[in-house]
């Protein structure tokens, strides 16, 4: 709430939450708390935001009704993506992304209230996606994160379900318990398969694969690894996910972190923390 | 939204006083009547008791409601009734938020209003440390604001 900036003075703003109070109380209180009252200032400003031409409205009042019919325009359309991904999603085991989206998103358009409480979010988004939606409030965060998940969901339907699930136990026995972004690891196992020179779709990397990666890595400054891995992503989207940039954008979001990884595993000799190492 | 004005400070407050002096026609066949300086002090009364229970007052406020509920007490004459007002205001105010905001404004002015008249026989301390306070319990026990304690019955 303190984080929102809009155009209108608190005094043109008083006006709409006076008349978002009266809803809110049905009439039958004159009053609300602080916590109310901001809550409903924060609805107000929410909404009014939405608009992206509210300086061309007359009164706060007129911005803010336009604003709240794109908020529940905003919500059904969240809505008809939810959906869209519900029908195929592929949870890999993993029980925090499986709550997350098939239990908590429907919580999520239930007791969403876009009239009082827009700003809410509703869920803890337990399972965290590679670019976090923590900036985000209510339906702006759900939508990005439902955006996040269906890039994921087309990136890892790439590969066999069995494939991912091996690199997933590679990477922890327990790996369906923990809150981990299974997106990442797939991704950071492809790029060992593209370093490694090996068919990505399969994700098998051996100790010879390893000993190819650590050639390609000697060496090289981070700057150097960051273009160089860089170079090997937009391949791999560019070849086997016709050139999505969006998904290039998201793995991409965990590229320096990634880099960084690498160089203190080549570091410290331990880079099959990072690529798994299959032992069939 | 036309009240436009209402959210004038300053006007805001002659609005309000204009509707506490306006409650004069109907409270002087009870002896009881409010000079302008003691609408006056109630609308800063009021601010202060708004300011400390941290709400906000939109619309005419509830002075008004609370005129028309306790003129024709027993226990209040022209002598006490500004005091009496202005108690009556502040215990209103703490037992909105005592009450969790489940009472409508109307509820918890009747329920004041009886116990006023009955149990307290005019003690604004009753009212407030003993019928008030085993009310607001009664409210807070079975209200369903608390998400968890729903899930949990």
């Amino acid at each position: 709430m303190n984080n929102l900036i809009c155009r209108y003075t608190v005094q043109e703003l008083l006006p709409v939450v006076s008349f978002l109070s009266e809803k809110f109380t049905g009439r039958e209180s004159t009053s609300v708390t602080y916590e109310r009252a901001n809550q409903l200032m924060g609805a107000v400003i929410y909404c009014i935001n939405k608009n992206p031409d509210a300086q061309t409205f007359k009164s706060a009042q007129s911005a803010y009704t336009k604003g709240y019919k794109l908020l529940v325009e905003k919500v059904k359309s969240t809505k008809a993506l939810f959906e869209q991904i519900q029908e195929e999603f592929i949870s890999f085991g993993n029980r925090a992304y499986y709550e997350t989206v098939t239990k908590g998103m429907p919580a999520f358009f239930i007791k969403y209230d876009p009239r009082f409480n827009p700003l809410n979010k509703v869920l803890t988004l337990d399972y965290p996606t590679i670019i976090p939606v923590h900036n985000l409030e209510g339906v702006d965060a759900i939508h990005q994160y439902l955006l996040y998940i269906s890039l994921e969901q087309d990136f890892l339907k790439a590969f066999a379900g069995s494939d991912i699930e091996r690199v997933l136990a590679g990477y922890h026995p327990q790996y369906e318990d923990l809150f981990i972004n299974l997106a990442q690891i797939i991704y950071r196992n492809v790029i060992g398969c593209l370093i490694a020179d090996k068919n990505i779709l399969d994700l098998q990397l051996d100790s010879g694969d390893l000993e190819e990666i650590k050639k390609f890595l000697k060496d090289k400054t981070k700057s150097e690894l960051v273009n160089n891995i860089h170079v090997l992503t937009e391949v791999m989207v560019k070849k086997s996910f016709e050139n999505n940039r969006d998904l290039l954008e998201y793995l991409w979001a965990d590229g320096n972190d990634f880099c960084a990884e690498i160089i203190n595993a080549r570091e410290n000799n331990c880079l099959e923390s990072i690529f798994y190492i299959c032992n069939n | 939204m036309e009240n436009n004005f209402l959210f004038n400070p300053d006007e805001n407050r002659n609005y309000q006083m204009t509707k506490v002096l306006d409650c004069n026609a109907y409270t002087k066949k009870f002896g009881v009547t409010l000079s302008e300086a003691d609408a006056l002090t109630l609308m800063e009364s009021r601010s202060a008791t708004l300011r400390d229970q941290q709400r906000v007052e939109f619309g005419e406020g509830i002075l008004p409601k609370i005129i028309s509920a306790f003129c024709d007490s027993a226990y209040i004459y022209q002598d006490n009734y500004l005091d009496m007002l202005q108690t009556l205001q502040d215990i209103f105010y703490l037992y909105k938020n005592e009450s969790l905001d489940e009472l409508s404004d109307d509820e918890l002015i009747k329920y004041m209003r009886e116990e006023f008249e009955g149990k307290c026989q005019g003690s604004l301390e009753y009212l407030e440390d003993t019928s008030l306070a085993e009310f607001a319990r009664a409210i807070r026990k079975r209200s369903h604001g608390f998400l968890g304690k729903k899930e949990e019955e």
